[in-house]
């Protein structure tokens, strides 16, 4: 008779919560009695009038177990190989009626993606300042206690494989939050086990729920090495006023990405002046043995001189994947 | 205080708490089963541990104890805590052409028809009341309950 029972109770339920629960995020808070007491008025003989009140029937709000978890940075976030600590911030929410403790989980091994992110650990957010930081925020498992419709903000730390990834692949990562008390198939019946020792029972989140965060591997680096090189009038190196400095950029790019519209800006130093038309760029030898001048008005070519920018000069280099040629500009100032 | 304490004693002699009826307060819940033909019955069960979302019907029953017919009964119920009337749900289930039924929105101090009723909006202004406005239902039985007969009258009510 007991099992019996049991299946009917589970039964009834189920049908209940896919009758439009999810109208309310938290609804009645669990354990609440309701009741309710009818009352007839009535004539009997003559014109006298009696009342009679009904016996009152009461029954408890049961405890709903829900959960919600939310993404709350981009949903794609860029990444160079072998990067660690990157951060992805998520928000558990009880929607549930009642206070539950929610375990966490990350899974990295997701299918679809290129390459599997390494989990540093899940934080949350201990100075409550919507930012990780390390060494503050404590390391979690599970959000503790959450009131019915509270929230919990937590950051899910990975390293990015060093190797093995290319350019834009794309690494999952997901948060999962499950009822300590139980999940299922919603209608589920954790008998005794909710607030107070009331019923709880399997809303229709299935009292779990994850959200996945995406790591975009971006693997291009840029360097730029600056030199210089002082001529004075006697063909010696000598500082001095109305000697000509030659300065030499190299911006160099590597990785399997590419760096895109590449500017270089270089203001001429004080004491100095530009020398006009001295601006010279070689954008394909990859060794600096093949210059070619450039003007210093804003015209065709990709360069100018106190144009786009103010007493400096400005080359524009485009798009440069890492295998490009090493990228050499070179000009010339006079020490006034 | 006093005038509050002459009224009740007022209204206990008028209604004079005789027996002649009894009513019986019965709330429920719906169960959906699958039978061995694989068709989907509907049973209902005692509520006592209730989901919000959850649809309570509450069945009322009056009885006729008495050794006479009974007339002008009228049976009255509130609308609970937390919950919301099902809009339609009202049925007078012996005699439904002569079952009226009417809602109150002021805690049951004045009953009409539900397109009669109305409230404040939020914006002030007044507007006919909605299920979520009803604070009572009442059933006006336009008929005898005869000597040993049950008469039943029911609605349902959402657990918010």
């Amino acid at each position: 008779m007991f099992g019996f029972r049991r299946i009917i109770a589970f039964i009834i339920i189920a049908v209940l919560v896919a009758g439009g629960y999810s109208a309310h995020a938290a609804g009645t808070a669990a354990g609440v009695d309701i009741s309710s007491t009818a009352v007839a008025t009535y004539q009997y003989g003559g014109s006298e009038y009696f009342s009679k009140t009904s016996n009152t029937v009461v029954f408890t709000v049961a405890e709903v177990l829900d959960v919600a978890v939310s993404l709350q940075s981009a949903t794609e976030i860029y990444v160079a190989s072998g990067a660690s600590d990157q951060v992805l911030t998520f928000r558990v929410t009880n929607t549930g009626n009642g206070n539950e403790n929610f375990l966490l989980s990350v899974d990295n091994s997701q299918v679809g993606d290129a390459f599997d992110p390494v989990l540093a650990g899940i934080y949350r957010d201990s100075n409550d300042n919507g930012l990780y930081d390390a060494g503050v925020d404590a390391l979690i498992t599970e959000t503790g206690d959450l009131a019915a419709d509270a929230a919990m903000l937590m950051f899910v730390v990975n390293n990015i494989p060093a190797s093995g990834v290319t350019d834009e692949d794309q690494g999952y990562s997901s948060l999962m939050a499950e009822a300590a008390t139980g999940s299922g198939v919603a209608g589920t019946v954790f008998a005794a086990a909710g607030d107070g020792g009331i019923d709880a029972v399997v809303g229709s989140s299935g009292a779990i729920a994850s959200y996945t965060g995406i790591y975009t591997i971006a693997d291009i680096f840029v360097t730029l090495a600056k030199s210089s090189v002082v001529l004075d009038s006697t063909g010696g190196s000598r500082p001095e006023t109305g000697a000509v400095i030659t300065y030499s950029l190299v911006v160099s790019t590597s990785g399997t990405g590419t760096a895109e519209a590449i500017t270089i800006t270089d203001p001429i130093p004080a004491n100095t002046t530009y020398l006009p038309n001295s601006l010279e760029l070689d954008a394909s030898s990859g060794t600096g043995s093949a210059y070619v001048s450039l003007t210093d008005s804003d015209d065709a070519d990709a360069a100018d001189f106190g144009i786009t920018n103010t007493d400096a000069i400005t080359v524009h280099l485009g798009d440069l994947p890492g295998s490009s040629a090493d990228q050499f500009i070179r000009f010339k100032v006079i020490i006034d | 205080m006093k005038k509050l304490f002459a009224l009740v004693v007022m209204s206990l002699s008028v209604f004079a708490n005789a027996a002649g009826l009894k009513l019986e307060n019965m709330a429920e819940v719906e169960v959906r089963e699958v039978n061995k033909d694989g068709k989907e019955i509907i049973t209902r069960i005692q509520a006592e541990k209730v989901v919000p979302g959850t649809q309570v019907i509450y069945t009322l029953s009056a009885k006729n104890e008495a050794d006479q017919p009974l007339n002008n009964v009228v049976i009255s119920d509130a609308i609970p805590q937390n919950m919301v009337y099902v809009n339609g749900s009202a049925l007078g289930l012996n005699n439904p052409a002569n079952t009226e039924i009417i809602f109150s929105v002021d805690g049951g101090n004045r009953y009409d028809k539900a397109t009669n009723l109305k409230v404040k909006g939020i914006d002030g202004k007044e507007r006919v009341a909605t299920a979520e406005d009803y604070t009572h239902i009442r059933f006006v039985l336009h008929y005898a309950i005869e000597v040993g007969a049950v008469s039943k009258v029911s609605f349902r009510a959402l657990l918010k």
